[in-house]
């Protein structure tokens, strides 16, 4: 059965972004009181504010089993904001908050499960409960919440103004929605001068009209079709006239607002501050349109050259200064504009580090080795794809060091380190890369007992006395390599790091490990900074326009045919400084013809790739550029050319486009694997 | 693509290719330009001519001549690349000139059951023979 109505489905990737975010953020925020083992205030109105919300989004998908669990846990820290000095045990707060937290998350992941059901959160809602209850009681006193009859009446009020009091069902679950609907309908009938709550968009509405009913204050003629009205509308559970109390007014009157429950308007308002301080503004917005905008930019600084620089212009060009003038400002423009679309990409890599925090408290419960964890640089900005790629690697790396790396209490106490166990994440931006460090100072790695264990599994390659200490290290990426004898519940299950380090091999990143023995571990990540930008060699290959990826290419020289050799099969080689290599002619390989006669008149490329070193012969060099590789269109796909040695293709700057070359792929497919 | 029932209507698009008349359902095509420089892509067969920029995409074209008879045709100014959409990718066709749009009811199509090939049926409009093209059957190999 389908969870949702068909209108709603399309809601449901922002209500689940929405709430990953808030549920993160919800984390972030126990994280940090944890630490610090209070509860500001501030925090405890934006845990209540994200609970809040939680419920209501959930009761808007229909989703009421979150929506209840979110309502209690709202509940509990609503008794906590009405009351700070309520005496309560952090432990088992934080403890039934993080749950509740765990099982929304893990519940909004499988929302778009069809086959899975909604989970009951019965048993859990009823502990929370039960807490709430306990503090309640510890404190003696329940929360006052009804509205007093005063604040409902100003002085001021005209005597043709009627108040009408609306009691909304238990069970609706937005009355200010409904609310605002039933104004709607009332403008036909009366004239609304005012409601309580005032506002009735603020956050904790709902709250307070369900606890003492919606106000209006309204002039009509006719009071019955009011009446009718409103009794009409959804939800409504009764509707009565309120008369204006005889007894003389307060002597401090309030007449800019009736003020229901200060303390709640006090946590609004304080709510208001702290959550447009934190998001100055912020909105999200599918990739997919980002993407667009992209690609939109793109062809926009594309067209604009293309108009500036047409060849129409040239018999006009001594005449044409005012069009100079704002062809220039219009290329700083779309520059600007192609720069600022650019960074709406980039987000600061805080996003994946932050996760980690929760890793390293559960690891800390459970394995009691009071790990810090310490960030470094996390305001560097890398493309949001490389932020969403780098949380698997981070979680295994991060498991690891606390799991494997630092030692258990006592044995750290016998080696006499006194330091506090400490794991260390940073982030830098080198010239085209990202560069994230996970650092312990935990036991380090033995080598040669690294390489005791790989013979044992049979992963070495050559004899063991050849091994470098930095490749020894470096078996630990290997398949089917764990050095932990014990399975543990993080880690250990032997595929970790070779699964890392092939998620980021895929993306053209690298994983490098140092280690020193007692000292500590490192594992340096290493990923280009955007992943869909490369720099290629533009290349002539005789009609084509062939670009080979600057990553493998080593040298690009001109041949001198005294150093061209050839071997007994016919195939050319070239020495370099004193060693041979073969000549790959990439015209040959094509099946086009060169416009060069020799190998000396054209270019060659000596590449790289797998430890295999070739040298690719092409007709001329164009150039260095920056290009973004789209992939073949899925007609071409039934012609191989991915296995034949093309990449894809890529559109340049002025609209021509060029091919992209994979080199390894080329090596292979001439040499064999 | 062919409704069943004998009086809808179908739009179709008229073209010429070497000395025959084509039509294509017009519903698929989603444009018509002139022939801009094309990208040599090498290690296809003759009849695909390369790639074209077409708004940012990197868009397939095939030599329509050279697809039906083997042959280039010679293009002029008339003639232009008819962009269509076929599972979800976008293919051009570079033909020596497009034609018109018309409307056609079913009972002028009269199919060629059982023949594999470009052509999936001919439509008689009473001005000319058109012949109706295959265009999932022109990518393919």
């Amino acid at each position: 059965m389908p969870k949702f109505d068909e209108s709603l489905e399309q809601m449901l990737d922002v209500y689940i972004y929405e709430e990953q975010q808030l549920l993160e953020q919800l984390d972030e925020i126990l994280m940090r009181t944890e630490k610090e083992d209070t509860i500001a205030p501030d925090d405890v109105a934006e845990i209540f504010r994200i609970m809040h919300t939680v419920k209501g989004s959930s009761s808007m998908m229909g989703l009421t089993n979150l929506q209840k669990l979110a309502h209690a846990a709202e509940d509990l820290f609503s008794i906590i904001r009405d009351k700070p000095d309520i005496a309560y045990d952090k432990k088992i707060l934080f403890d039934l908050v993080f749950q509740a937290s765990d099982s929304m998350k893990s519940e909004i992941d499988i929302l778009g499960d069809e086959s899975a059901e909604l989970t009951d959160f019965t048993q859990q809602i009823a502990k929370i409960r039960a807490y709430a209850d306990v503090m309640k009681s510890a404190d003696g006193q329940q929360i006052k919440s009804a509205l007093p009859q005063e604040d409902i009446f100003t002085d001021d009020e005209g005597d043709d103004i009627l108040t009408l009091k609306v009691k909304y069902a238990e069970t609706c679950a937005m009355p200010a929605v409904r609310a605002m609907l039933l104004m709607r309908s009332l403008g036909k009938v009366c004239e609304v001068t005012k409601t309580i709550p005032l506002d009735i968009n603020a956050d904790n509405a709902n709250d307070i009209i369900t606890a003492n009913g919606l106000y209006l204050k309204l002039i009509t003629d006719d009071k019955d079709a009011v009446v009718n009205t409103a009794k009409k509308a959804i939800d409504v559970d009764s509707v009565e006239w309120v008369e204006k109390p005889k007894e003389a007014p307060k002597p401090e009157p309030q007449p800019e607002q009736p003020a229901p429950q200060p303390t709640k308007q006090q946590g609004a308002a304080e709510k208001k501050k702290s959550s447009s301080e934190r998001g100055g503004g912020m909105m999200s917005v599918s990739l997919a349109k980002l993407d667009t905008l992209l690609d939109l930019v793109g062809e926009i600084v594309i067209t604009e050259s293309a108009v500036i620089s047409s060849p129409d212009l040239k018999p006009y060009m001594a005449s044409l200064d005012r069009f100079s003038t704002s062809a220039r400002n219009l290329k700083k423009l779309t520059d600007e504009l192609q720069d600022v679309v650019m960074s709406i990409r980039m987000v600061p890599v805080a996003n994946a580090f932050s996760k980690m925090n929760r890793v390293v408290r559960d690891m800390n419960e459970n394995l009691g080795k009071g790990v810090e964890l310490v960030f470094v640089g996390q305001e560097t900005e890398v493309d949001k794809s490389v932020v969403d790629i780098l949380n698997d690697p981070l979680m295994h790396l991060v498991r690891n060091a606390v799991d494997h790396g630092i030692e258990a209490p006592e044995v750290r106490k016998q080696k006499g380190k006194t330091e506090k166990p400490t794991v260390t994440l940073s982030a830098e931006n080198s010239s085209s890369e990202v560069i994230i460090t996970v650092e312990d100072n935990g036991a380090g790695m033995d080598h040669n007992a690294i390489l005791a264990k790989a013979k044992k599994k049979g992963i070495l390659k050559k004899p063991e006395s050849e091994y470098t200490k930095q490749e020894a290290l470096g078996l630990i990426m290997k398949a089917g390599f764990s050095t932990n004898e014990q399975v543990t519940n993080y880690s250990g299950r032997g595929v970790g790091m070779d699964v890392v380090n092939q998620n980021l091999e895929k993306i053209g990143g690298k994983l490098i490990v140092e280690s020193e023995l007692g000292v500590g571990s490192k594992f340096i990540i290493k990923i280009p900074l955007s992943l869909s930008i490369n720099d290629v060699m533009q290349v002539a290959v005789g009609c084509m326009d062939l670009s080979v990826p600057i990553s493998s290419v080593k040298e690009i020289f001109k041949a001198d045919m005294q150093n061209v050799v050839y071997d007994t099969d016919g195939t050319q080689l070239i020495m370099i400084r004193g060693k041979c290599y073969p000549v790959i002619s990439l015209p040959q390989y094509f099946g086009v013809e060169s416009q060069v006669g020799s190998l000396d008149e054209g270019i060659m490329i000596f590449c790289e790739e797998e430890h295999k070193r070739v040298c690719l012969f092409a007709d001329s060099l164009i150039g260095e550029q920056q290009i973004v590789t789209k992939p073949f269109s899925p007609i071409l796909g039934q012609y191989n050319l991915n296995e034949n040695g093309l990449s894809g293709c890529s559109i340049l700057a002025d609209g021509s486009m060029t091919l992209i070359a994979d080199v390894g792929c080329i090596i292979n497919k001439v040499f064999g694997k | 693509m062919q409704n069943t029932s004998e009086n809808e209507n179908i739009r179709l698009l008229t073209f010429s290719c070497g000395d025959d008349d084509y039509a294509i359902d017009i519903s698929i095509v989603t444009n018509i330009i002139e022939i801009p420089e094309i990208t040599f892509v090498p290690m296809l067969p003759d009849y695909i001519k390369g790639l074209i920029n077409l708004r940012g995409k990197a868009i397939p074209v095939i030599d329509t001549a050279m697809r039906f008879y083997g042959e280039c045709d010679e293009y002029d100014r008339h003639s232009c690349i008819i962009v269509y959409e076929i599972k979800g990718s976008s293919l051009g066709l570079i033909v020596q000139s497009v034609g018109d749009v018309i409307d056609v009811s079913n009972s002028c199509i009269s199919g060629t059951p059982g023949k594999k090939g470009f052509v999936s049926a001919v439509v008689n409009t009473g001005d000319g023979l058109y012949k109706l093209i295959r265009p999932e059957e022109i990518a393919e190999d």
